[in-house]
């Protein structure tokens, strides 16, 4: 019945599908072996297996304190999409940038793209913050601890 | 005992040692008084930068992180009422109340004359044990590591806030995020979907700091507020605690250290649960137990000390076995092994240097964050003033720079962004994070034990119980399954009391 409720067993369910998943890509794609002498994919079925049986379980008792189990839950947990979205984003931009681009063009759009996930922040203070902390970045990592990381793109080194 | 003790300091006052001794408690005091950075996120931040030491300085420089955040910790929970870490929660109870009183300044001297003594203590006790259990454990076979490990598992997820069940899950998730990779006997590559990134398996840093640092920094922004605090109950004149204050301090940081001691060494238990036992042991022994939440001052220095004396023990069976008890010790592990040395009761005979240094850099440690804590508090509160939607940014700019250089990977950032979308989502489900972690550091460790126990047992499960340890080991497993199943039934028509984001 509670929005927690629901979650579980949405939970469970997912966590019992993927712990399924596992076991049968791990039979059926890596040799088994003995008990005695186990291949590589003895373990990981057995771990899938224990997945799938704790995720029912997690499932099925939530499921006898739920009524209403089709009924979504999601707009009653509160979910930051904005902070996830943007957080997540500048994380990819750095990880994407970062060889092509080089330290400084990862390192302003690891700054500036979350910032703006807090309303708080605006532009200006946003871009001269964006400005020192590129200024920390290259003087503590390839500097002080002498990291080989490149500081500018591909074309410009 | 003394040579060992000789051969520690000498090790730990190398100026090196020293340095990222310094280097670590600074950072973790700093790390620790940032609300909305826990300990998990402020030691896997700085793992990165500790590849460039030698072992003995990265588990030095780690482990000052690790106390020092509880030093750290405590100034948050007195000033602002909301904790820097979960451990130093409690002491926001009667901390918090003594600062409106205008005694913040007696308040983190005595959280900090607490904290050193419970640490110290907690050294004693590492020191005089790690040896003699270290020595039964070389007798130990894969059927004892196997038995082990898996009541380390079972027990940091039924003492996670939540039911058990959830946090077996993680530990299961965990496991399988550390599988990926080659399989130790055949090679043969598990989970990696034919990408060669992951062929040496899944970053430590990478799933640490995404679980860990960007979920967090998710779940943070917009919530932590920057306050003003009132600097004048703070400068050092007000720090002088009266002669009652010390009166009465000097049992309950006793009796805490004792109950922190205890906790510490166990595994699924650690500082947080020792700091609240402790507050409840306090309030139970007072004379004026309903005075507990307006400023007493039992209530600081009793789980201030229990907190810091877990610190230290924590180490007992992750340094003398090479089983971590919670997932910041899997992390220490996890730079060990980064380091090419294999954990486990060899360790201290094969690496003395790096044992006894260890230990030694612990007093240094705690006694160069008196010295932090003391005079350069002023700086701490001020920096409880910077506004965190300035400071997240650099939060996140470190985690993808410290990621990145671990193997010039811009593979392993943007699996820092996926463990970091799987943790919020985890999160929003009240699922415990920290067993996700235990589950990854052990689970291959768990896998290797069990397919050598089972080959030397002849195929024969029965191997685990007819070595009467690792028989015992399983009984005492099975025991805190069925207690967590019981607490479950019970527990199904009552409200749950925690917000679910404790223990770590």
């Amino acid at each position: 019945m509670s929005v927690d409720d629901r979650a579980d067993l949405a939970a469970g369910l997912l966590v019992a599908l993927l712990g399924g998943a596992v076991a049968i890509y791990a039979a059926s794609s890596y040799d088994l072996g003995t008990l005695r002498r186990m291949g590589p994919g003895m373990f990981p079925m057995g771990l899938g297996v224990l997945m799938a049986a704790l995720g029912l379980m997690l499932a099925l008792g939530a499921a006898r304190r739920t009524r209403a189990p089709l009924a979504l839950a999601r707009d009653r947990i509160g979910v930051e999409f904005r902070s996830a979205a943007l957080a997540t984003a500048g994380v990819i931009a750095f990880g994407l940038l970062i060889r092509p681009a080089g330290l400084i063009l990862a390192v302003l759009a690891v700054v500036i793209i979350p910032a703006f996930a807090d309303r708080k922040n605006r532009l200006l203070p946003i871009m001269v913050l964006a400005m020192v902390l590129t200024g920390l970045a290259v003087a503590i990592f390839p500097w002080l601890l002498g990291l080989p990381i490149p500081l500018l793109p591909m074309g410009m080194r | 005992m003394l040579d060992n003790l000789a051969l520690g300091l000498q090790t730990a006052l190398s100026f090196d040692n020293l340095l990222w001794c310094f280097v670590g408690v600074f950072a973790g005091t700093l790390l620790g008084v940032i609300p909305g950075i826990g300990v998990l996120a402020a030691i896997s931040m700085l793992l990165p930068l500790t590849f460039q030491l030698d072992a003995t300085a990265a588990l030095i420089m780690l482990a000052g992180i690790w106390y020092g955040t509880s030093y750290g910790g405590s100034t948050a929970s007195i000033l602002l009422n909301v904790p820097g870490t979960p451990s130093s929660a409690i002491t926001a109870l009667d901390g918090y109340p003594m600062a409106r009183q205008g005694r913040a300044g007696v308040a983190l001297l005595m959280t900090t004359i607490a904290s050193f003594t419970g640490g110290s203590i907690g050294i004693l006790l590492l020191m005089g044990f790690s040896g003699s259990i270290a020595q039964v454990a070389l007798q130990f076979s894969s059927a004892e590591y196997f038995a082990l490990m898996l009541l380390g598992l079972v027990a940091a997820s039924s003492m996670s806030s939540g039911a058990m069940s959830k946090g077996l899950i993680m530990v299961c998730l965990g496991m399988l995020f550390g599988l990926v990779g080659s399989d130790v006997y055949t090679g043969t590559r598990r989970f990696t979907f034919g990408m060669i990134e992951l062929a040496d398996g899944i970053a430590l840093v990478a799933l640490a700091l995404g679980i860990f640092g960007l979920s967090e920094v998710i779940a943070s922004i917009g919530k932590i507020d920057a306050k003003d605090i009132d600097s004048r109950s703070i400068g050092l004149k007000s720090m002088k605690p009266t002669r009652e204050d010390m009166r009465r301090s000097w049992r309950p940081m006793l009796r805490g250290a004792a109950v922190g001691s205890f906790f510490g060494t166990l595994p699924g238990t650690g500082p947080s649960i020792a700091a609240f036992m402790s507050y409840a042991m306090e309030r139970r022994i007072s004379k004026t137990p309903e005075k507990f939440g307006t400023g007493e001052i039992e209530g600081i220095t009793g789980p201030e000390s229990a907190n810091n004396a877990a610190d230290q023990t924590a180490f007992i069976p992750t340094l003398a076995l090479g089983i971590p008890g919670s997932a910041t010790m899997a992390l220490m592990l996890g730079a060990l092994m980064i380091h090419g040395i294999a954990p486990g009761p060899q360790l201290m005979t094969e690496q003395p240097a790096l044992f006894w240094g260890l230990v030694m850099s612990f007093w240094i440690g705690n006694l160069l964050l008196l010295v932090l804590n003391i005079p350069l508090i002023g700086l701490w509160v001020r920096l409880l003033t910077v506004p965190y939607h300035w400071l997240f940014p650099a939060v996140l700019m470190f985690i993808c720079i410290g990621t990145y250089s671990v193997n010039a990977s811009g593979f392993d950032v943007l699996m820092v962004a996926m463990f970091g979308i799987l943790g919020y989502a985890l999160r929003l489900l009240n699922f415990p994070l920290a067993p996700m972690l235990l589950g990854f550091v052990l689970g291959p460790m768990m896998e290797e034990h069990f397919r050598r126990a089972m080959l030397l047992g002849r195929g024969d499960p029965m191997v685990f119980l007819s070595r009467p340890i690792s028989a015992v080991v399983l009984l005492l497993t099975l025991g805190l399954l069925l207690l967590g199943v019981r607490s479950t039934i019970q527990a199904r028509h009552r409200q749950p009391l925690t917000d679910g984001r404790a223990s770590r």
